[in-house]
C-alpha cells in the first residue's frame, strides 16, 4: 500500500539561485528533490520548500517560463530565480 | 536634544567660488528625507534651474550617505550620489558600497553639496571639520589606482578615502561612473561627466569619530544576527557573490546575449560566477562593518613568470593567450559587467570580460551602460550601419573580446569611434540614424542592465519607472526606495521588522512601517517632480521596441500590459493615473510643498 502510495506522487527538482540559497537547508545543496501528491502546484512546493508567498520571484519549469499555478508532474525540473543579482 | 546617527551638518562647496559654507538644517530635515535619494531629490529641485545643462556648472552633485550610513551593521556601507543626469537629463542617481560614505560619516558630515565649477582641476580633502580645496592638475589624466597613491601620500595617510573620476568622467563620456575605494562605484546615471564637468578630480575623505547610536545593544543583535547566519541566510551572496544564476537564466531562455536578441548563451558557464571563483578569484572583499563578503577579488597575470600563489596560498591565473594582466586592486566583476561584458556581446573568454571590467574600473565608465552601447554597436556593424570606415579599421564584431577591450579604452578617451559611442547609444543612434535606433536597449536614455523584462516579471516595473531610466535594482518599491534613502545594501536579507529595529537602533526616531513606506514614496516623489519639471511626460516611461519581440521561449511584452504597470503603479503612488504627475493631495500628505515649489500648481 505504501508502494502504491509513493508510485502515485510524483517526483520534482527544485533548484534556487542567487539569494532564494538562503532557503536551501543547513549544509544541503540543490537541486532538493521532493515527492509531491497528484495536482500539487508550484504555489504548493514553494510552501512546502519554506518559501514565503511574498517572495519576489521568477518560476522556470523544465526549462520554460512557468507560474505559481503551474501543476506539477512527475520528473519536473523548477528553478527559482530572484531579481536580486545586481551589482 | 542628544542626536543619533547624523550629525546635522551639510557641507555645501562652491567651486566656482572656491569658498565652502555649513548648513545645519535642523533635526526634522533628516528624518523628513532620511538622507540618500531624499537628499538629493531635495537639492535638485531647490538649486538646479530649469533646463540647466547636466554638463554645466549650474547643475549640482551631491553626495548623499543616509542616516544609516556607517553605523556598524551590515549593509551600512551605502552611500548615494545624485545629479541632473547627462544621460537622461532628469533623476540622476547612483549608489555605492565600500568605506568612503561610512568614513564621510565619520568625518562629522552628513552629506556633500558641490556647486559650481572651478576652471582648473581640484580635489576637495576633508579631515574631520577641516575642509581644503587643493590643486589637482598633477592628477588630472591619471587613473584611479595611481590617484589613490598620489593623495594618500601627499596628505601623508594612507587610511585617507578616495571617491574620485578616471580619464572618462574628465573627458565628459556620459555613462562616467564614480568610483571610490577604487573598487566600489556610483556607477549609473553618468555622475563622473557631472564631476568631469565641475573638474572635480576627487574627494578625499579621513574620520575618526563614530557617530552616536540610539541602542547600540540592539543593532548589535541585527550584526551577530548575521555574522552568523551568514552561511545559510546569505549563502548564495558570500559563495559568488553576484552572478552564480547565469547558467540557470541560460537554461531558461533568459539571458541577455548578442544585444538582448537571445536569451541562451552556450558558454555561459564560461563566463559567470562559478567560472570566476574556479578559475580567476583570488578572494572576496567586503563593505564596511559587512559579514557577508560578497564582492570578488580577481588577479590574473600575463606571464606565467609573474603568477605563483597569493599571501593566502591561492594559485593566481595566468591568461593563456598572454595578452591582460588584472590588478585585484580593482575587484573583480559583478554580475551585471560579467553579463554586459560577456554573454551580451556573445564574449566567452573569462580573462577579455575581467580585463574590460577592470578598465573600466580604472578608467572610470559604468560596465552596464558601457558594454551595452558597445552591444548596440556591434549590431550597427553587424548590419552595415557601420563600417570599418566608421571604426578606423577595427572590426566590431561580437564574440571578439579583444575587440571590446580596445574599444573601451577608446571610448574612455573618445577616440576615433569612440566619441561618438561615449555619448552613449540613444544619442549615438539619434546622430547616425538608419534604422539603429531599433537595436537601442534604452530607458529614458539610460542602458538597461542585464535583466531581461521577457524573462523576469518582477524587472518590468523596475525598468518602466525607475526615476533614472533603465535600472534593475527595483528602487521603485517601498523596500529598497526605502534603503535608498537610509543608507542600506539591497542584497542584507532583512525583512521589515529588522529593517525598522535598525533604523530605530541608529536613530532613536521610533518609525513604524508606516513611517517607513512614507519615506519611501517621499524620495520617490521628489524625484518625480524633478523628471516632471525636466519635461518628461508618461511618455518617457516605456521600453524600447527589441523587448516588444519574442524571445525563443518568452514572449515579447505588450502595451496592454506596460501600460496597466505604469498606470497601477502610479495609482499605488498616488499620482494622476494618466499623467503620473504627483497630486496635490499626495504633495501634502508627504509635506513636499516647498520642493514642488511652482510645480504644485503648473
Amino acid at each position: 500500500m505504501a508502494e502504491a502510495q509513493a508510485s502515485a506522487q510524483a517526483h520534482v527538482r527544485l533548484t534556487l539561485f542567487a539569494d532564494l540559497k538562503r532557503y536551501l537547508p543547513k549544509d544541503e545543496n540543490e537541486p532538493l528533490n521532493f515527492h509531491v501528491e497528484p495536482g500539487t502546484t508550484v504555489r504548493m512546493l514553494l510552501a512546502q520548500a519554506g518559501i514565503p508567498a511574498s517572495e519576489e520571484i521568477t518560476v522556470g519549469l523544465n526549462g520554460n517560463q512557468g507560474d505559481r499555478d503551474s501543476i506539477l508532474k512527475d520528473g519536473d525540473e523548477v528553478v527559482l530565480f530572484s531579481p536580486m543579482e545586481g551589482g | 536634544m542628544e542626536r543619533f546617527g547624523y550629525w546635522n551638518k551639510i557641507l555645501h562647496v562652491d567651486l566656482s567660488a572656491g569658498t565652502t559654507s555649513v548648513e545645519e538644517p535642523g533635526d526634522a530635515f533628516f528624518r523628513h528625507y532620511g538622507g540618500g535619494r531624499g537628499f538629493i531629490g531635495h537639492y535638485l529641485l531647490k538649486f538646479v534651474p530649469e533646463n540647466a545643462d547636466p554638463l554645466g556648472p549650474e547643475n549640482i552633485l551631491v553626495f548623499a550617505p543616509g542616516v544609516l550610513t556607517g553605523s556598524p551593521v551590515p549593509g551600512a556601507g551605502r552611500h548615494s550620489v545624485g545629479a541632473k543626469s547627462p544621460l537622461s537629463g532628469g533623476f540622476g542617481e547612483a549608489e555605492a558600497g565600500g568605506f568612503w560614505g561610512a568614513e564621510l560619516k565619520r568625518a562629522g558630515w552628513d552629506a556633500i553639496v558641490v556647486h559650481g565649477a572651478s576652471s582648473e582641476p581640484v580635489y576637495l580633502s576633508i579631515h574631520e571639520g577641516e575642509v581644503e580645496l587643493r590643486d589637482a592638475r598633477h592628477l588630472w589624466g591619471k587613473i584611479t589606482g595611481d590617484v589613490e597613491d598620489a593623495i594618500r601620500e601627499e596628505l601623508g595617510d594612507a587610511r585617507v578615502r578616495v571617491a574620485q573620476i578616471g580619464p572618462a568622467g574628465e573627458h565628459l563620456v556620459r555613462f562616467a561612473n564614480i568610483a571610490n575605494d577604487l573598487n566600489e562605484f556610483a556607477g549609473r546615471s553618468g555622475l563622473g561627466a557631472v564631476m568631469g564637468s565641475k573638474k572635480l578630480k576627487a574627494v578625499a575623505v579621513r574620520g575618526k569619530t563614530a557617530v552616536k547610536l540610539a541602542d547600540q545593544p540592539a543593532l548589535l543583535a541585527v550584526s551577530k544576527w548575521v555574522s552568523t547566519t551568514v552561511e545559510q541566510v546569505h549563502r548564495g551572496f558570500h559563495e559568488y557573490g553576484t552572478g552564480g544564476a547565469m547558467q540557470g537564466k541560460s537554461l531558461e531562455g533568459g539571458i541577455p546575449t548578442l544585444n538582448y536578441r537571445v536569451g541562451t548563451f552556450d558558454e555561459t558557464d564560461k563566463v559567470d560566477a562559478i567560472a570566476v571563483k574556479d578559475q580567476v578569484r583570488i578572494d572576496m572583499g567586503a563593505c564596511y562593518a559587512c559579514s557577508v563578503r560578497c564582492k570578488k577579488v580577481v588577479q590574473i597575470e600575463a606571464r606565467e613568470e609573474d603568477a605563483g600563489v597569493t599571501r593566502k596560498g591561492v594559485q593566481i591565473a595566468v591568461d593563456p593567450q598572454h595578452r591582460y594582466s588584472v590588478d585585484p586592486k580593482y575587484g573583480g566583476p559583478e554580475y551585471e559587467s560579467l553579463a554586459s561584458l560577456g554573454p551580451n556581446l556573445g564574449v566567452d573568454d573569462i580573462v577579455a570580460v575581467c580585463k574590460s571590467n577592470e578598465i573600466c574600473n580604472y578608467l572610470g565608465m559604468d560596465t552596464i551602460s558601457a558594454g551595452t552601447t558597445i552591444a548596440w554597436a556591434m549590431e550597427c556593424y553587424e548590419n552595415g550601419i557601420l563600417t570599418p570606415e566608421d571604426t578606423d579599421g577595427l572590426k566590431l564584431k561580437f564574440h571578439d573580446g579583444d575587440a571590446v577591450v580596445t574599444m573601451l579604452q577608446m571610448i574612455a578617451n573618445r577616440e576615433g569611434i569612440g566619441d561618438l559611442l561615449a555619448e552613449g547609444s540613444q544619442r549615438a543612434a539619434a546622430k547616425i540614424g538608419l534604422g539603429s535606433e531599433q537595436y537601442l536597449t534604452t530607458v529614458k536614455s539610460m542602458e538597461m542592465a542585464m535583466h531581461d523584462p521577457r524573462h523576469m516579471p518582477p524587472m518590468r516595473a523596475s525598468y518602466l519607472l525607475a526615476p533614472t531610466g533603465g535600472d534593475h535594482m527595483r528602487q521603485t518599491g517601498d523596500k529598497n526606495g526605502l534603503r535608498n534613502q537610509v543608507g542600506m545594501c539591497h542584497f542584507l536579507a532583512y525583512d521589515e521588522a529588522q529593517t525598522e529595529t535598525i533604523l530605530n537602533a541608529v536613530t532613536g526616531w521610533g518609525v513604524d512601517q508606516a513611517e517607513m513606506v512614507t519615506m519611501a514614496h517621499r524620495g520617490l516623489t521628489l524625484a518625480r517632480l524633478f523628471n516632471m519639471r525636466e519635461g518628461m511626460t508618461r511618455a518617457d516611461d516605456h521600453l524600447p521596441r527589441r523587448f516588444y519581440d519574442d524571445l525563443p521561449k518568452h514572449k515579447g511584452l505588450t502595451d496592454e500590459l506596460l501600460d496597466q504597470i505604469v498606470t497601477d503603479y502610479y495609482i499605488e503612488q498616488g499620482w494622476d493615473p494618466q499623467t503620473g504627475r504627483p497630486t496635490l493631495e499626495t504633495i501634502r500628505a508627504l509635506g513636499l510643498e516647498a520642493d514642488a515649489g511652482q510645480l504644485l500648481t503648473a
